[in-house]
């Protein structure tokens, strides 16, 4: 395993290799090099802060060059950082007092003296001296570089603190993948309060490789220009972008297809990496009939990378075979178990009494509460989560994830849940752009699918609704994944007389 | 340059599949068309291309703040120096 954040905190990168950044300001190039000296100069102003080894800084923030540079300040005094996603927390006296965070930096104006504008650090660190002395820092695998928080369904986030080991031991198996090297040149869009998108700026600074960062307001705009090799999205992400694809194009020619897509994201690309929530299959194979190979894989805050599709080891379908330093068990009640070389964690901060015990378990394993199964060939395929079982009134257990699926195949359906209806049937909540105006087809896509599924997986009735399954009206995670109990609870009275009306 | 009203439009009908001419810019492109953050994303970004408006003109506040095509149409409209 490469000692990935020892060599971030005190290494020198080359100047071959450079950093571009998309912001409101507009497009900015920054050689790795400069990177790193600003990140020493970022440091060393932490440190004329009162900020030392072991304190926490908060971050709230959006992509910007600011977020990274205090991030890997940090790494070289042995600061923690907080990282909290801009939008959902806001940079007050209160977060800096519940999370115990020294000082908080915001692209958002605060009064309290203990949130710090980021808009002034590059000019604080020009007057800093180019050659201040930092000394060496050494981290060991069960240090602690940054807090990261998930999202969970109800309540105040939960803290997570991630080791060195499991970020070294996470990037170095994704290397040996991937080798990613001096020709690539990696894009990057999702928040660096994820800390998986910070790893790539991290594999540039050790492996020698271009990386691209945006705002994901800007990533459409931005991937053409830059023409990445990588491009490290969410399904959302590639969704979006295939029916943007799509309708650039009359008709389905593959070739203009293709050309459409290298418009869209530039001649390079080598893959194109997705997580964090199921891609559809669709999806997949349009990517891939565009000449564009994209690895889907496995993973959650408290166990990182777990599994990974790769070039030669790739199972449409599936989430790829476990990543160097992870194993996997499947439990009797089919919920996969993660056991890790170099574990996240064992427990959460900041958390209710119980929290960490309901997955953390006492060997170091997390029990994820997701389902699963592996093929002969040890390619772990995802069939949904525990809580994704619905109990007919039969007593039959019924997994809904792949009936939700299918029902999304109908062009009518921009999302959709499968709940039970207190009957020995489904019933199905339905967000289609049309609204009503859609029922006829919808009803005949369903009709279809239940002349196909097995008596237990036949959608008895059906509610249309008009109302997007957003992030921002509650409806879906920030991983853009339905929320079950938030959409059933929304819609329950209109439910109620929808199932009546059942196909 | 072709009226930003009718690139906006266009835009929109082929991003979710709509008759151009059943458009109605007063709708909310949230609650109405069903536009996710992306999709707007995407749409603002191909406006961007046809109208030459950099993208860089709009901050995170101007696509924050829109909620009907008038609103884009006016934001692009602006932008590109134009009578509304």
């Amino acid at each position: 395993m490469e000692q990935i954040i020892n060599q971030v905190a005190n290494g020198r990168p080359s100047t071959a290799h450079s950093i571009t950044i998309y912001g409101p300001g507009g497009r900015a190039v920054l050689p790795l090099a400069d990177l790193d000296r600003l990140a020493r100069k970022t440091a060393v102003y932490l440190k004329s802060l009162g900020v030392s080894a072991g304190d926490r800084i908060g971050i709230v923030a959006k992509n910007r060059l600011e977020w990274l540079l205090l991030d890997l300040g940090a790494l070289k005094i042995k600061a923690v950082t907080a990282a909290f996603e801009a939008g959902k927390f806001a940079p007050t006296a209160t977060l800096a007092e519940r999370y115990a965070l020294r000082i908080v930096f915001s692209d958002e104006a605060s009064d309290a003296p203990s949130i710090l504008p980021m808009d002034g650090l590059l000019a604080a660190l020009e007057a800093l001296p180019e050659d201040s002395d930092l000394s060496p820092v050494v981290y060991a695998p069960d240090d602690v570089t940054t807090i990261k928080f998930t999202s969970g369904s109800t309540g105040e986030p939960k803290g997570l603190a991630a080791t060195v080991g499991s970020i070294d031991s996470s990037i170095s198996a994704t290397q040996v993948l991937f080798n990613h090297s001096s020709d690539d040149k990696l894009f990057i869009f999702l928040p660096l309060s994820l800390l998986q998108q910070r790893y790539w700026v991290y594999s540039a600074l050790v492996f020698g490789h271009d990386v691209v960062l945006s705002t994901y307001q800007l990533a459409y705009y931005a991937l053409p220009r830059e023409a990445p090799t990588v491009v490290m999205g969410v399904p959302a992400f590639f969704e979006t972008l295939r029916k943007a694809i799509a309708a650039r194009v009359e008709g389905d020619d593959p070739a203009a297809l293709r050309r459409a897509a290298i418009e869209a994201m530039g001649p390079r690309i080598r893959y194109l990496w997705t997580g964090s929530a199921p891609a559809s299959p669709e999806m997949l194979r349009f990517f891939e009939d565009c000449g564009m190979a994209i690895f889907e894989g496995y993973g959650m805050n408290e166990t990182c990378i777990v599994t990974k599709n790769a070039p030669g080891a790739h199972r449409r379908g599936s989430v790829g075979r476990p990543i160097d330093g992870k194993r996997l068990s499947i439990g009797e009640d089919g919920v996969i178990v993660v056991h890790s070389a170099f574990p996240v964690n064992t427990r959460y901060l900041f958390c209710a009494p119980g929290d960490s015990e309901r997955i953390f378990q006492p060997d170091g394993s997390v029990r994820t509460g997701d389902l699963g199964r592996f093929d002969e060939d040890g390619f772990l395929y995802i069939l949904g989560r525990a809580d994704d079982v619905v109990v007919l009134t039969n007593g039959r257990n019924v997994l809904v994830r792949s009936i939700e699926e299918r029902l999304r195949t109908c062009p009518e359906v921009e999302n959709c849940i499968v709940v039970g209806s207190g009957e020995d049937c489904l019933s199905a909540i339905l967000c289609a752009p049309r609204g009503e105006a859609a029922r006829d087809a919808i009803k005949r896509h369903i009709a279809d699918l239940n002349h196909l599924n097995g008596p237990d997986e036949r959608i008895g009735g059906f509610l249309i609704v008009d109302e997007p399954f957003s992030i921002e009206n509650g409806l879906l995670t920030s991983q853009y994944k339905p929320k079950r109990r938030e959409i059933l609870a929304r819609f329950s009275d209109e439910m109620s007389h929808a199932t009546r009306g059942a196909p | 340059m072709k009226n930003i009203e009718s690139i906006v439009k266009n835009n929109l009908s082929h991003l979710i599949d709509i008759d151009a001419s059943r458009i109605d810019i007063d709708l909310s492109i949230f609650d109405d068309y069903s536009l996710t953050s992306l999709n707007l994303v995407i749409l603002i970004t191909n406006i961007c291309e046809e109208t030459d408006v950099p993208v860089f003109n709009f901050t995170d506040a101007d696509i924050a703040n829109l909620r009907t095509l008038r609103d884009v149409i006016t934001m692009f409209t602006t932008a590109a120096g134009q009578d509304a």
